[in-house]
């Protein structure tokens, strides 16, 4: 029994190496990225179709919120397995242009896109995005009585039935950082403050709260259009709404999707042929269709259904400086919200 | 022993080296509370995982008598099913429930908070107790059982004779489910609940130091520390008994033990009806399921070969561990250190991981399909270790003695310690394949591109919302496990 048992590791340990030990001569280009598998596989598919390059991919999880790759990448950094990181927002990937983690790339059709979607040293390259949207459960409450400005989110009567996720991760976090750079340290941390104690529901990330919203655990939530505008589609009484669109207002805020090539990637080649790929007209409009973008940055690509991107008022951001304040935001937040 | 100890070594010295550098501030938790709250939030979970086993165990031993052990070790092989599977069937079905509750009575329930976590947990776990727990029962000595029989014994009998010996295995299987659900925050976390675990995660996202948190995270080891100091204690009280016995119920008449009985068949129906029936019906929905299935076969040929590769070689590790400890006079520190890697947050390691084998000498290993097995084997060989070496223990020294005396050389010496523990090694194995397949938080981290664990995958999905699609992933999962319980199973000779 036990050479049996023996055997039959040897020969297990043999077929590993034979099914997954054996390389591929083809070309490949290896892409970490945050932004859903659903979603991102579809792209890595039609650029292997045009290009022959091989995707090697490697996904992050909801669970670990994007701090799993990046601190992956991070750890990496003396000899890194990643050519390309192809971030759904854009603070992580500022803060790893920070930690000398990415190098600069010449990406031609990077030439149409606005400055404020460019590193100004090339380290980084930002495309459509989406937006931070209040989903709504119209059969718990009508849309007239939801807030309809971020601070009338601390003040509505219903504060104890709405939801965010942990402002610690992802684009919550990215949303938090952007507050403090537009009001001040200050008022952000008092806002949140005011937020928590006001007994709003935070749990564990965007897809939950449009989860909650959806079985109608909670009124409304703050989440991301992708999340949104999937869940509309199965759900017909959600309904969504932007805020702060008012003449005085600050604007909605709409994360960008980034994409930057790293430093000693091991595939220079291949990595600037997929950032090509991936800020031309042509993906963008595959991920607008797909329901992923929903803010596209190039013009002629067809809106996204459901969102009038056209006509929404943008928060203006500085995202470098919502980096500077993106340490001092998680940390001020993780006494609020977590302790 | 490379694989096991050398990520700790190496996470330990970072974090000495950057406190004494300053860059690092030890920072036990401020926040005591919450540490409380969560330990009285797992051992909850592991109560209630015990008293639902126990039922179930009673039901078994009860319906099934002479086929019970054929029915324990499958029972012990159904903790392959993944956590999340119970998780996801579970809202489902209560939301369910509660709607047409909330409806009927105008009422404003909903599945979540502490309650939730604590059913969700008990369920995942129950194969856990409810299997140990039945082969205590069927451990218990031939002669107590006749004598039990002959005197129809009731009650009081069973409570002042069989509960005593079969509460080493109870106390035992609570303490196993507390453990492995400690680091745990993504059940919680799903129902909204926050636990020490996130606390810590959160404080990693906030500033990215892999070595603060480790320290902060120092009072939850010490904590688990304690229990497995209990679980060590206990172990040495257990008696089970793979063979040889004659399965027999003297209480099969008794109220007291038809009532308990009749709870662990509803429990066991929810069991396994709740998972099987919800999806079912979310898969269902799903267009194209065979090309569902074949667009994740290379995930889920790369999430068994993995999980089975560390599950068998994690063996070398634990026979090894079992023979130290067996002659160590210091035995709680030695099992102590051993338990380290496992008790240590997942991603804290797998960092330490990639700090390790991610340099000019190893990186060929790095980068290679082999490094997510690697890192299994540092963070699962405990469990084998822990089993095999609480297996030795029960043999005489003499006869230890004799094998080494009689069969000199170290490998002759642990072929025949293998022959003589064969079950308990396949148990253990059976058990650290099953933690591999659905852990992600280390896998995330170490798993190179290209290659993608079904676990991930499911995850990724899940967070979509294609609960169709993570449907029929999860069903294909379980009949694969069904189909490696079945090989096993025969392999055992039908549990003979």
């Amino acid at each position: 029994m036990i050479k049996r048992l023996v055997g039959l590791f040897f020969v297990a340990v043999f077929m590993f190496v034979a099914l997954f030990g054996c390389t591929n001569p083809q070309k490949t280009v290896v892409v970490y990225t945050s932004v859903d598998q659903v979603f991102s596989e579809k792209l890595f598919q039609m650029f292997e179709k045009q290009t022959g390059i091989k995707v090697k991919a490697v996904y992050d999880v909801e669970a670990s919120k994007s701090v799993g790759l990046a601190n992956r990448l991070i750890a990496e950094k003396g000899q890194p397995l990643a050519d390309v990181f192809w971030n759904g927002e854009i603070l992580q990937t500022l803060d790893l242009k920070a930690k000398d983690v990415l190098v600069k790339a010449d990406i031609s059709n990077s030439n149409d896109l606005p400055n404020s979607f460019k590193d100004s040293e090339g380290k980084w390259f930002g495309f459509g995005g989406r937006a931070r949207v209040l989903i709504v459960n119209t059969k718990k409450i009508g849309l007239d009585k939801c807030p309809k400005t971020m601070e009338e989110l601390v003040t509505s009567p219903y504060v104890k039935n709405a939801g965010i996720a942990y402002p610690l991760f992802g684009t919550t976090s990215t949303q938090a950082a952007a507050l403090y750079s537009i009001w001040g340290d200050a008022k952000a941390k008092d806002y949140f403050t005011r937020l928590k104690a006001a007994g709003i529901q935070v749990v564990e990330g965007n897809s939950v709260v449009k989860d909650f919203v959806s079985q109608g655990k909670l009124y409304f939530g703050l989440t991301d259009s992708d999340d949104a505008l999937g869940e509309m589609e199965k759900n017909k009484d959600l309904a969504i709404l932007l805020m702060d669109q008012g003449a005085k207002d600050i604007g909605n805020m709409v994360t960008p999707n980034t994409v930057a090539q790293i430093k000693g990637a091991p595939h220079p080649e291949q990595a600037d042929a997929f950032m090509e790929f991936l800020l031309s007209k042509e993906a963008e409009q595959a991920m607008v269709d797909d329901g992923w973008i929903h803010i596209p940055v190039h013009a002629g690509v067809t809106a996204a259904k459901g969102l009038d991107s056209k006509n929404i008022k943008i928060m203006d951001i500085d995202f470098a400086e919502a980096y500077k304040k993106l340490e001092l935001s998680k940390t001020e937040l993780e006494k609020i919200f977590v302790k | 022993m490379f694989f096991t100890a050398a990520p700790l070594f190496n996470l330990v010295a970072g974090a000495l080296i950057s406190f004494g550098q300053g860059t690092t501030h030890i920072k036990i938790t401020d926040n005591l509370g919450l540490l409380i709250k969560s330990v009285a939030l797992y051992s909850g979970a592991a109560v209630l995982c015990v008293a639902l086993g126990f039922a179930v165990a009673i039901w078994v031993w009860t319906a099934f008598e002479k086929r019970a052990i054929k029915i324990a070790i499958l029972m012990l092989i159904l903790i392959l099913i993944p956590p999340f599977v119970h998780v996801q069937s579970w809202i489902y079905f209560m939301d369910k429930i509660i709607a047409v509750i909330n409806s009927t009575f105008g009422l404003m329930l909903n599945f979540s908070g502490e309650f939730a976590v604590i059913i969700t947990m008990a369920f995942s776990f129950l194969p856990l107790t409810a299997g140990l727990c039945l082969v205590a029962l069927l451990s218990v000595p031939a002669e107590i059982n006749d004598q039990a029989r002959l005197e129809t014994a009731g009650r009081k009998t069973f409570l002042a004779v069989y509960f005593p010996l079969i509460s080493p295995a109870l106390l035992i299987s609570g303490l196993l489910v507390f453990l492995l659900n400690i680091n745990d925050y993504g059940i919680p976390s799903v129902f909204g609940v926050n636990v020490f675990s996130l606390e810590l995660f959160s404080l990693f996202s906030a500033n990215g130091d892999r070595y603060g948190v480790f320290f902060s995270s120092l009072p939850l080891v010490a904590i688990c520390l304690v229990v497995l100091v209990f679980l060590g204690i206990y172990m040495k009280r257990i008696h089970f008994a793979f063979s040889g016995f004659k399965a027999g119920n003297p209480f099969k008449t008794v109220g007291f033990i038809q009532t308990i009985s009749a709870i662990g068949f509803v429990v066991f129906a929810f069991f396994t009806l709740v998972p099987l029936c919800n999806l079912i019906y979310e898969a269902a929905f799903v267009n194209d399921a065979l090309g569902v299935l074949s667009g994740s076969a290379d995930e889920f040929v790369y999430s068994l070969w993995t999980s089975a590769l560390s599950a068998v070689a994690c063996l070398i590790p634990a026979i090894i561990f079992a023979y130290l400890y067996f002659f160590s006079k210091h035995k709680v520190l030695l099992i102590s250190l051993a338990a380290l890697p496992f008790i240590i947050p997942a991603a804290i390691s797998g960092l330490s991981m990639i700090s390790l084998w991610n340099s000019p000498l190893l990186h060929n290993i790095y980068q290679s399909p082999f490094m997510p097995a690697i890192a299994m084997v540092g963070r699962f060989a405990f469990i084998e270790a822990l089993i095999i070496s609480f297996a030795l223990l029960r043999l005489e020294k003499a006869l230890v003695d004799n094998l080494r005396l009689h069969n000199p050389g170290i490998l002759e010496t642990f072929k025949c310690l293998a022959a003589l523990l064969w079950k308990e090694c396949l148990a253990g194995v059976m058990i650290v394949f099953a933690l591999a397949m659905s852990e992600f938080g280390m896998t995330l981290l170490v798993t190179p591109p290209g290659y993608q664990t079904i676990t991930i995958k499911i995850f990724n999905y899940l967070h979509y919302g294609a609960s169709d699609i993570v449907a029929i992933l999860c069903l294909a999962m379980l009949a694969i496990m069904l189909l490696i319980s079945t090989w096993v199973f025969l392999l055992l000779k039908g549990g003979r």
